[in-house]
């Protein structure tokens, strides 16, 4: 990466490192309506780099835009708001190509879905449900991710909705202890025995720094010799670990002198860890077999197809995905074969009390060893290529130790369809029922409900509630109606959900107005959902993001 | 436009924006788009206050600046692309730049508002507005980045918690010296040594010794151990006049690299238990020194060799020193200069290879010794839109935050909270501990026997308590002065902070009970002086506070409004310290120090820490 890229990027390659952005910068982010809601996002992904978007809008400037969106001027009134959005956001960065397509959405949905074909991700905000059932289902189509984001009064919505998201960098804040304790590697074995294999003829000091890996190895030898090989499970079995340990320092330093030997402590401490045979977590174990049922069944290496479009050419974010798959039937393998049923070494010695060169050398076996076994994947993962007619280097090395890094917090998440969603047949009215107690006075299932019924409103009246001169009064009963009719839906799929007539009003008193703050927030946690589908790291939201700007609150479900 | 935006304000929010006068304190990170937020949302008269200047790394967030806007004020260039796009008429933007410390920003100058909201980077600059808007009665409304992390929370005298409250993370890392002088084993003590010793003595001309000699155990003669432990250091190490920097810098690395090193050597006790360091020789490194390329090397995310780090550092010196004609004095650490950033990681990745400490890149150098914190607009943008909110509300409800909550963006989507993003609480009630906005009094318990008033005043009440300009009194008899000071007046209270505590003007005994005052934050409270050994391995500040000792002084990274110094020494954004007054044992094991190290630096790695960018 050039120096420059690097030093206006530099806060953000900490968080996801320069593949992340190189990632990025692959992006081709497609913007439906450039409205407040849709500038707001847009912005906070031309700041960080995005390759290219494109902002596709068939409305003209008015003042309510001027009142509210950011990215406009005076003299673009009545002048295509693509164009002028478009032409300020590019002005964040010169490194993005930013270009626009004004044309009206809706017909463009309906007329010409093959637009679609030229992104790699869609944006979508401020759309009609109909014309957004029809762009979920082009997307759909082409495995293309969708986000789709709305603000409307003090409320405001995220649906993050591609088919599947692969991630291998979850950046969760616990590591997981793997010390091999248990089932101790060969190199571990002998660096215990040629550093420390008499432990008793140390001097007292010595004995205060030998690292508690050593220690606790000593004590597991020492009790599997004395249970005919069996290993400490139960906790009462651990707790006579941690005795056996209370018992070697006692002998080490005499009675009450092991009071200061940190090294024994950490042993202790670390016994109900680091005596847990490594186990592999549920989420990777599905990762590794929906990896090795598509290995089988002869599309190993793809997610479903994409469109037939003939200009299509996969996109870096296919190829991530591609060889996800591919490192994830490698990992498989390997579990099943070297690694005798665990993954692979993570290779990280946690910080203990240690003269500093056995805790190097001590580092650098965890190193080696993690290193032989990225080794042994990588060789898997270039089989499995070969086999699938790519290239022996189709998956990159630093991938293969990336994933192995990381082998424990793999993660396949899939998205329910707004299909799905918005069938009363398939839709979760449960889920929206544990909803009735998030947000106080305005519970985040009623702003829902209500969102859902100004679509309603607006498929029957083609104009939204209280939108009509200043009448809002008379809209109140005719958005009660379109309410009443979703919670019966609702009833016949088993929650029974109640919506005061004061949020009725206040839904009418919106008059579908997008608020500067709302937009501003709801956008931007729409641009870092966004982040994450296309960086592949750190988790995000599956799949819906209701902010309720009447008393602060934001909630996730899986609606 | 048909109707303002402040009307629209009143009529969705029920907020009367258009006469409120509101303050933002920072104009970065979180202050970029909070500007945007307020003209959107209608208000018309707004102050701002930062002391920053734009940098090339803040574009990637701060949306307000273009790359022609580099080095000028943060806070001008903000007002001035606001107020190009379309606002309400009468809008009034006043920008300050300058530290909001500062005497012009004093308690009447804060009355005037009807709302303070920070946007701040660091927590010296938080704790000061905390206390002055407690004293002014003025609700502010608080608020931190982090990542994908951020929270704000809104603060007011004797409705809700102050920011001092509640226990601040400490993420300051604090290491005895003699394990970054003597014996490091780990990267960070390595940087510390390049950032905080050597390049003061390379750039900065300072006089000091690397090597501790306090550590060499003395025989039982008295005499030194050794001779060589006794080898007269190099005093200075400048430029000479008529000195190729080439040969400076082979000069420096056989000082630094090879004689300290054997120095340390002599020092026998010191490896009893650690492996012994190895000098280095420059020679073996870099062969044809005359012949060597200076370029600044492409590497940044692999560490760099030994051989490669030796050219490196003689490669910085002369760009610097050569190249740039830089002299001593005009060069201080600066995280984005090529040459300091070069010069820092070559001799931290040198002295590792010396000690048999793994190297670090130049990116993860760069982090650690500039205090980076990751930063980007997501995270911005959704809190700045809830500062918004919340100031709304407050307007809504005529000044009171009873309406109010504290807000948590959070990353981990798991637990029992797992379907929350934006976590929500209730504002708490002020805490009756409060030193700050309660009235509890702070004890302190320190050595008097070697205690001195530099430890009281410069380490205790300003670095650890946060006081801008304390005034130290007891019963009636005034002990230490500062703020509105005359030449002679400064050079009368300088010459006080060398005495000991127990020496006059202090004459302080155990037990004794002070009166600290700060008018700059109208703040005073109890302070009791209590005599006790300190172990210095627990506490390596060299004291302990009661009352307050939750409270850190850590800072935060740049890049975001930084209305206040960086914390306690204006300037200096780093976040490692090293401590020369705290005595350190010989005993003091490798370990033992490691141990400490980690227990220092391990809170918070959940929970959104309040920094801001």
């Amino acid at each position: 990466m050039e120096a420059q890229k690097k030093q206006r990027y530099d806060r953000q390659l900490r968080m996801w490192g320069e593949h992340g952005q190189e990632a990025l910068e692959r992006c081709k982010l497609c913007l439906l309506n450039g409205s407040a809601t849709g500038t707001e996002a847009l912005k906070n992904l031309v700041l960080p780099g995005i390759g290219s978007f494109t902002v596709i809008d068939g409305a003209l400037v008015t003042a309510r835009d001027l009142g509210n969106n950011f990215f406009l001027e005076e003299a673009d009134l009545g002048r295509p708001r693509a164009e002028c959005v478009t032409r300020l956001l590019k002005e964040l960065n010169e490194h993005v190509r930013g270009s626009y397509v004004h044309e009206d959405v809706g017909s463009l949905i309906r007329t010409n879905p093959a637009f679609l074909d030229d992104f790699s991700l869609v944006i979508a905000t401020q759309l009609t449900e109909p014309s957004l059932r029809l762009l979920a289902s082009a997307c759909r189509e082409r495995s293309l991710p969708l986000v789709v984001l709305r603000s409307y009064g003090l409320v405001g919505t995220v649906r993050v909705a591609p088919i599947e998201h692969v991630l291998v960098e979850a950046h969760s804040d616990n590591t997981p202890s793997d010390l091999r304790v248990v089932d101790p590697f060969p190199e571990l074995l002998a660096f215990a025995r040629d550093r420390f294999g008499h432990v008793d003829t140390l001097s007292s000091s010595e004995r205060k720094h030998v690292p508690y890996v050593v220690l606790l190895l000593h004590a597991v030898a020492e009790y599997k010799a004395a249970h005919g090989g069996a290993l400490p499970s139960s906790y009462k079995e651990k707790q006579a670990i941690k005795a056996a340990l209370g018992a070697l320092a006692e002998r080490w330093f005499g009675e009450g002198g092991a009071a200061d030997a940190l090294n024994v402590e950490e042993a202790k401490a670390a016994v109900n860890t680091a005596l847990s045979a490594p186990s592999i977590p549920p989420s990777a174990r599905a990762v590794m077999a929906e990896a090795e049922a598509r290995l089988s069944a002869q599309k190993p290496t793809l997610p479903p197809e994409p469109g037939q479009s003939p200009t299509f050419v996969p996109d870096p974010s296919t190829i991530r995905a591609r060889n996800f798959w591919i490192l994830a039937a490698a990992l498989a393998r390997f579990v099943r074969a070297e690694g005798k049923g665990t993954l692979p070494l993570l290779g990280v010695l946690p910080d203990m009390t240690a003269d500093t060169s056995s805790y190097v050398e001590l580092a650098n076996i965890y190193r080696a060893k993690a290193a032989a076994d990225a080794a042994r994947v990588h060789a898997h993962a270039v089989a499995i290529a070969h086999d699938a007619g790519l290239p022996d280097d189709a998956v990159p090395v630093e991938q293969t130790v990336r994933l192995c890094k990381n082998a424990h917090s793999l993660q396949w998440l899939r998205f329910r369809s707004l299909d799905e969603e918005l069938t009363p047949a398939s839709a979760r009215a449960a889920q929206l029922g544990a909803l009735l107690d998030e947000g106080g006075d305005a519970p985040a299932a009623a702003l829902y409900v209500l969102l859902r019924a100004a679509d309603a409103f607006h498929a029957r009246y083609n104009r939204w509630p209280g939108t009509m001169d200043d009448d809002i009064e008379s809209d109140v009963p005719l958005l009660k109606q379109c309410v009443g009719q979703l919670l019966s839906e609702y009833r016949q799929g088993g929650a029974t959900l109640t919506i005061r007539d004061d949020l009725v009003f206040e839904m009418c008193r919106y008059g579908a107005a997008e608020l500067h703050t709302v937009a501003a927030i709801v956008g931007g946690v729409a641009s870092q959902e966004v982040l994450k589908l296309v960086t592949g790291q750190y988790v995000p939201l599956n799949n819906t993001y209701i902010y309720n700007g009447l008393n602060g609150t934001g909630v996730v479900a899986e609606l | 436009m048909s109707a303002t935006r402040a009307e629209h304000a009143k009529a969705v929010a029920g907020s009367d924006v258009a006469s409120a006068k509101v303050l933002m304190v920072g104009a970065g990170g979180i202050g970029c788009e909070l500007i945007k937020n307020l003209v959107l949302c209608g208000f018309r008269d707004i102050e701002a206050i930062d002391l920053d200047t734009i940098d090339y790394s803040n574009l990637n967030r701060q949306f307000l600046f273009r790359a022609a806007h580099v080095n000028r004020p943060k806070v001008e260039v903000a007002r001035e692309t606001v107020l190009s796009f379309p606002h309400d008429a009468g809008t009034r933007i006043v920008a300050h730049h300058g530290n909001v410390k500062a005497a012009q920003f004093d308690l009447d100058y804060f009355k005037q508002f009807t709302i303070v909201l920070n946007a701040l980077d660091n927590i010296d600059a938080r704790r000061h507005v905390n206390r002055v808007c407690l004293a002014a009665g003025v609700p502010l409304v608080e608020s931190g980045t982090e990542g994908y992390l951020g929270q704000v929370t809104v603060i007011k005298k004797g409705e809700s918690e102050c920011y001092e409250c509640q226990p601040k993370s400490d993420n300051k890392k604090t290491y005895p010296i003699c394990t970054v002088r003597n014996h490091p084993d780990k990267p960070v003590h390595c940087i510390a040594w390049a950032k905080e010793l050597l390049f003061k003595k390379v750039f900065g001309g300072e006089e000091t010794d690397l090597v501790d000699n306090s550590e060499a155990a003395p025989a039982a003669d008295g005499a030194p151990e050794q001779p060589a432990a006794a080898a007269p250091p190099a005093p200075k190490l400048e430029l000479q006049p008529g000195e190729s920097a080439r040969h400076f810098a082979a000069r420096v690395f056989e000082a630094v690299f090879a004689a300290d090193v054997r120095r340390l050597l002599a020092m026998s006790s010191l490896w009893k238990e650690r492996a012994p360091p190895a000098p280095l020789e420059l020679a073996a490194l870099v062969p044809a020194l005359d012949a060597l390329p200076v370029d600044s090397p492409d590497e940044d995310q692999a560490a760099w060799s030994v051989a490669e780090s030796a050219a490196v550092f003689v490669g910085a010196l002369v760009r610097a020193f050569e190249l740039r004609g830089v002299r001593v004095g005009q060069l201080a650490f600066d995280k984005d200069d090529v040459e300091c950033l070069d010069f820092v990681t070559a001799a931290s990745n040198l002295r590792s290879a010396v000690f048999g400490i793994p190297a670090q890149s130049r990116f993860k150098v760069k982090e650690i010794a500039g205090n980076i914190i990751p930063a980007i607009a997501t995270t911005n943008a959704v809190i700045a839109g809830y500062i918004a909110i919340e100031a709304l509300k407050v307007l809504r409800a005529g000044g009171s935050t009873a309406q109010c909550a504290s807000a948590f963006l959070c990353r981990a989507l798991s637990g029992k909270r797992k379907d929350r993003m934006i976590v929500s609480t209730r504002l708490n009630p002020p805490a009756a501990h409060c030193f700050v906005c309660g009235s509890a009094s702070v004890t302190v318990q320190l050595d008097l026997r070697t205690a001195t008033g530099a430890l009281l005043v410069q380490e205790v009440l300003i670095k650890k308590l946060a006081f801008h300009q304390p005034n130290l009194t007891k019963g009636d008899r005034g002990l230490y002065e500062s703020g509105d000071l005359d030449e002679d007046e400064v050079a009368i209270e300088e010459a006080k902070l060398g005495k000991l505590l127990t020496e006059p003007p202090f004459s302080l005994r155990t037990g004794a009970m002070l009166n600290v005052s700060d008018q700059s934050q109208s703040l005073d409270c109890e302070l009791i002086v209590v005599h006790a050994e300190i172990d210095v391995e627990a506490h390596p500040l060299g004291f302990i506070v009661h009352g307050a000792d939750s409270i850190g002084v850590r800072r935060d990274a740049g890049g975001a409004g930084s209305a206040g110094p960086s914390g306690a020494n204006a300037g200096d954004d780093s976040d490692i310290e090293m401590l020369d007054s705290a005595p350190v044992p010989a005993s003091d094991s490798t370990p033992t120090a490691r141990k400490q190290a980690r227990s220092r630096r391990s809170p918070s790695a959940r929970a959104p820490r309040t920094a801001s960018n």
